[in-house]
């Protein structure tokens, strides 16, 4: 429609035109008056005569819908007038011609555009379907474009879950590698076993089972479980048996082994209730197979059944000659028993440290200091204190080797030398000085400690009243008095409390620990190693073991500082111990110690507040001189004497990347040793 | 006991000999300032847990020797860097002048997407300067790297070198510039985002009008 819209457009009036030609032909059975015919034109074809015909058209032709042409021209008739027909053909033909003007006009302008009509209507048509095809590529993309990224979304969600179910797998293969190990540990075990490598098999055994309880959710592993219980539990008894041969045949290394493994179980009371019944049957045992052996061979081939005689009538049978023999073996065997009970006894006076508190009785030799000595490793007492204790032990104790009940407590008089004396005091047996729990008796250590502190904090105020008291001649044995022994009582402070720090932590576990540790690495790590976190879970509960003493009795500040500084002293002592343990270190192993260092610090600071940190340098120093050339490690070497010769050496020899040369290595160690023998 | 923190990010510290490198590393960990410092021997370590748009890092920072005899040792701290700080003090030319071969050491050894820092330390001795602002800027601009005057003195700027390089990474993570996950990146994940799944840009989809 808009097409033909536009059509007329292009022929102004046309509309008018054609309706009122339409009214002309249209009217059935009436002839027209006037037919059309190319060859009997009436007017001139001049196209210019027919322009100016157009123009001459009234512009009322023009206007609208509305005008009615014949109306208009009859309109102009006037009525007043009488009719002139010459006028009215005159206007009639004028009309006509333009009337004949105008159709030429329009045929011409339909055929001028009919061409570029049906042009313009075959493209639209074009365009239509082209736009029809259009929109069904259109549909179809965007139907393949969903369903691609339907497919694509559903591949990548596989791949994922692939990748997912891939992880798992892996853990899941390592898990199985780990419980194949496990798994594989008992035969070692029972190597061990075999090897009398007790502590190492309860190790293992243990180590097993803490990782088995990782592993608890899989179902082959409570099956393991429960053999590793039997395991350990056949352990425990064959080192029972490895016990109870002690008691015949002692040897210390044997005795050692045997010793640690109890220590690892934690069974060291058991150990000794155990060893106690040994000894008693394996007395019984030896001195009932001699006998039964005499008591055999007198009785010939007598029936009666010794092997299940009491020891008592047993005896009975022996005859009179064998009855010599029979007692010197017996003697012989009871000997042999008593020696290995000596040894035992031995060795745990020399070795072990929970024993040595308790048998840390004084003879006449030893005395006080001895006492001090045996408990702190002998460094810790000052010549003025030293002095002082043995004075107080020559003057005041009596010099009996076994002090009778009778002696105990009450001070007796030694009739020669006229001097009071006290016998030799005795710990309470109440006092646990061996349970960790409660520090080895740091509550009675520091009530002990801390009255005497206050006894000579008294004196000292009194010191200027007791000097206008006393007689001028006097004066120098007061001034003795409070110079030599007021004076020196708070150094006791250091021995007493710092023996609770020594024996706090197990730190030969922790070189263990660091004994394990590969310092030859590669990389630089970001992750510290675990003994580093075991000690400071130490810490932890060692705080914890002061606090809880400290709600009993009150814990002054000197002697937190005390325990506190000495045992962060001994950690660090051991880090240098420990990083003198690695054999083979890299750069990036060095960097490893600096990285385990520094986290202790970290959390070491948030534990106490105790600063600085001491012998926090001794530690720095000593990763870091591992960094310095050659020329300036001699030097350095030279400098430190406060590093042991196996420290130094390890700093020495420990290099992965050969830092320096072969020969230049030779020289240090030389330095070194001859350090060494300076020190002797 | 353990921390906890979204990322790890190893961190290393170069720069000429005695152009404050330890000091930095002092005031950001103590937030203090290093009175007596000598020359370090090797290398030092600190780490501290920041907090960087919202997320948890822990720093680990090492902090190298400047000095020419611990070369060798200290090249074998630059693997597995993800952000460094490249030191020079601006009242000292030849300190930065050597930075180009500084710079030339870290982009070889450390992992080539290393975000590096440039920072001008010793800000507060204005009187002394040698190298300008300006100078040191187009320098920055020219090689990459971030730029910042410092003072280690007064912690001027100091925690925000460190802070704008880990944003750095930070925002190169989560556009996915960097995996944490190659080797070598010298960024991991914490406890606390174990493997968490990586934000995946928004994917803006046009709906065709047709």
């Amino acid at each position: 429609m808009a097409l033909r819209k536009k059509i007329r457009s292009l022929l102004p009036g046309s509309k008018q035109r054609s309706s009122s030609l339409d009214d002309d032909q249209s009217s059935p059975g009436y002839e027209p008056i006037y037919k059309y015919k190319e060859e009997d034109r009436e007017f001139a074809r001049d196209p210019l005569e027919q322009a100016e015909l157009i123009s001459s058209i009234e512009d009322v032709y023009f206007s609208d819908d509305s005008f009615d042409s014949s109306r208009y021209e009859l309109k102009k008739l006037d009525s007043t007038q009488p009719i002139d027909l010459d006028k009215m053909d005159e206007d009639r033909d004028v009309l006509r011609k333009q009337l004949q003007a105008v159709s030429k006009k329009v045929s011409d302008l339909v055929l001028e555009n009919q061409s570029a009509y049906v042009k313009e209507l075959q493209r639209v048509m074009e365009l239509q379907t082209n736009l029809q095809t259009a929109n069904v590529i259109c549909a179809n993309g965007r139907r393949q474009l969903s369903l691609a990224k339907k497919d694509f979304t559903v591949a990548s969600l596989s791949i994922l879950s692939n990748h997912r179910k891939r992880l798992q797998l892996v853990s899941l293969m390592r898990s199985l590698h780990t419980i194949k190990t496990l798994q594989r540990t008992d035969i070692r075990l029972r190597e061990m076993m075999e090897e009398e490598d007790y502590p190492g098999a309860i190790q293992l055994c243990l180590e097993c089972q803490k990782a088995a309880s990782t592993f608890k959710h899989f179902t082959c592993i409570s099956e393991l479980n429960s053999k590793l219980q039997d395991t350990l539990e056949m352990i425990e008894e064959q080192l029972d048996q490895a016990l109870a041969k002690t008691c015949l045949n002692f040897d210390t290394h044997h005795y050692n082994k045997v010793q640690t493994a109890y220590r690892l179980l934690g069974k060291t009371q058991t150990a000794m209730d155990q060893l106690h019944m040994h000894f008693t049957s394996a007395i019984h045992n030896t001195a009932f197979t001699i006998v039964l052996g005499y008591v055999e061979l007198c009785a010939g081939s007598d029936n009666t059944n010794f092997q299940k005689m009491p020891y008592r009538d047993l005896c009975g049978h022996i005859t009179v000659d064998t009855y010599i023999p029979c007692l010197v073996n017996l003697c012989k065997a009871l000997w042999e028993v008593m020696m290995s009970y000596h040894k035992t006894i031995d060795w745990h006076e020399r070795f072990d440290p929970a024993a040595q508190q308790v048998s840390s009785t004084p003879d006449t030799e030893s005395g006080f200091i001895c006492a001090f000595q045996k408990e702190s490793s002998g460094r810790v007492l000052g010549s003025k204190l030293t002095t002082t204790l043995k004075r107080i032990e020559d003057n005041l104790i009596q010099q009996s080797v076994v002090p009778g009940p009778s002696q105990l407590g009450a001070p007796n008089t030694d009739e020669k030398n006229t001097k009071v004396k006290f016998p030799y005091p005795h710990l309470s047996p109440v006092v646990e000085m061996t349970d960790l729990n409660k520090l080895f008796g740091l509550s009675e250590r520091m009530v002990a400690t801390e009255s005497l502190l206050f006894l000579s904090e008294q004196f000292q105020f009194l010191q200027s009243h007791l000097e206008s008291m006393i007689p001028p001649s006097k004066k120098p044995f007061l001034q003795q008095f409070y110079s030599q022994t007021v004076i020196v009582a708070h150094e006791l402070r250091i021995p007493v409390y710092r023996s609770v720090a020594t024996k706090a932590i197990d730190f030969e576990q922790m070189i263990q620990m660091m004994t394990n540790v590969r310092w030859d690495i590669k990389e630089i790590m970001s992750q510290h190693n675990p003994y580093v976190d075991w000690l400071l879970q130490e810490l932890q509960l060692f705080d914890l073991r002061i606090q809880e003493v400290a709600r009993k009795v009150p814990l002054p500040q000197p002697v937190y500082y005390i325990l506190w500084e000495h045992v962060i002293r001994l950690s660090n002592w051991t880090f240098v111990e420990g990083f003198a343990c690695a054999k083979k270190c890299s750069n990036e192993g060095r960097a490893l110690m600096q990285l385990d260092f520094q986290q202790f610090l970290m959390k070491l600071e948030k534990l106490t507040d105790i600063r600085p940190i001491p012998d926090r340098e001794y530690v720095e120093t000593y990763i870091k001189a591992f960094y310095l050339t050659e020329n300036d490690m001699e030097q350095w070497i030279r400098d430190h004497r406060e590093y042991s010769t196996k420290q130094l050496t390890s700093l020495v020899t420990s290099g992965v990347t050969s830092l320096f040369q072969k020969k230049s290595r030779q020289k240090l160690v030389q330095v070194i040793e001859e350090i060494d023998r300076l020190r002797r | 006991m353990s921390e906890s923190y979204d990322f790890l990010f190893k961190f290393l510290v170069i720069g000429s000999a005695g152009t404050g490198k330890s000091c930095i590393l002092h005031q950001f960990i103590e937030s203090k300032f290093k009175q007596e410092s000598n020359h370090t021997i090797g290398v030092e370590f600190g780490s501290k847990v920041v907090n960087v748009g919202g997320k948890s890092v822990k720093l680990q920072i090492w902090d190298t020797a400047g000095q020419e005899r611990f070369r060798s040792v200290t090249r074998s701290y630059y693997r597995g860097a993800a952000g460094a700080l490249l030191v020079y003090d601006i009242t000292s030319r030849e300190t930065y002048n050597a930075l180009a071969n500084w710079l030339a050491d870290a982009r070889t050894l450390a992992s080539p997407n290393i975000v590096i820092i440039l920072c001008g330390n010793k800000k507060d001795l204005e009187a002394d300067r040698e190298v300008t602002f300006l100078e040191a800027s187009r320098f920055a601009q020219e090689n990459e790297m971030m730029f910042l005057e410092t003072s280690a003195l007064t912690g001027e700027n100091v925690e925000e070198a460190f802070l704008k390089c880990a944003r750095s990474i930070l925002t190169k993570i989560e556009s996915g510039e960097l995996d944490p996950e190659r080797m070598g990146s010298g960024i991991q994940y914490g406890d606390s985002s174990l493997r968490r799944t990586r934000r995946i840009p928004d994917q803006t989809t046009q709906q065709c009008n047709c």
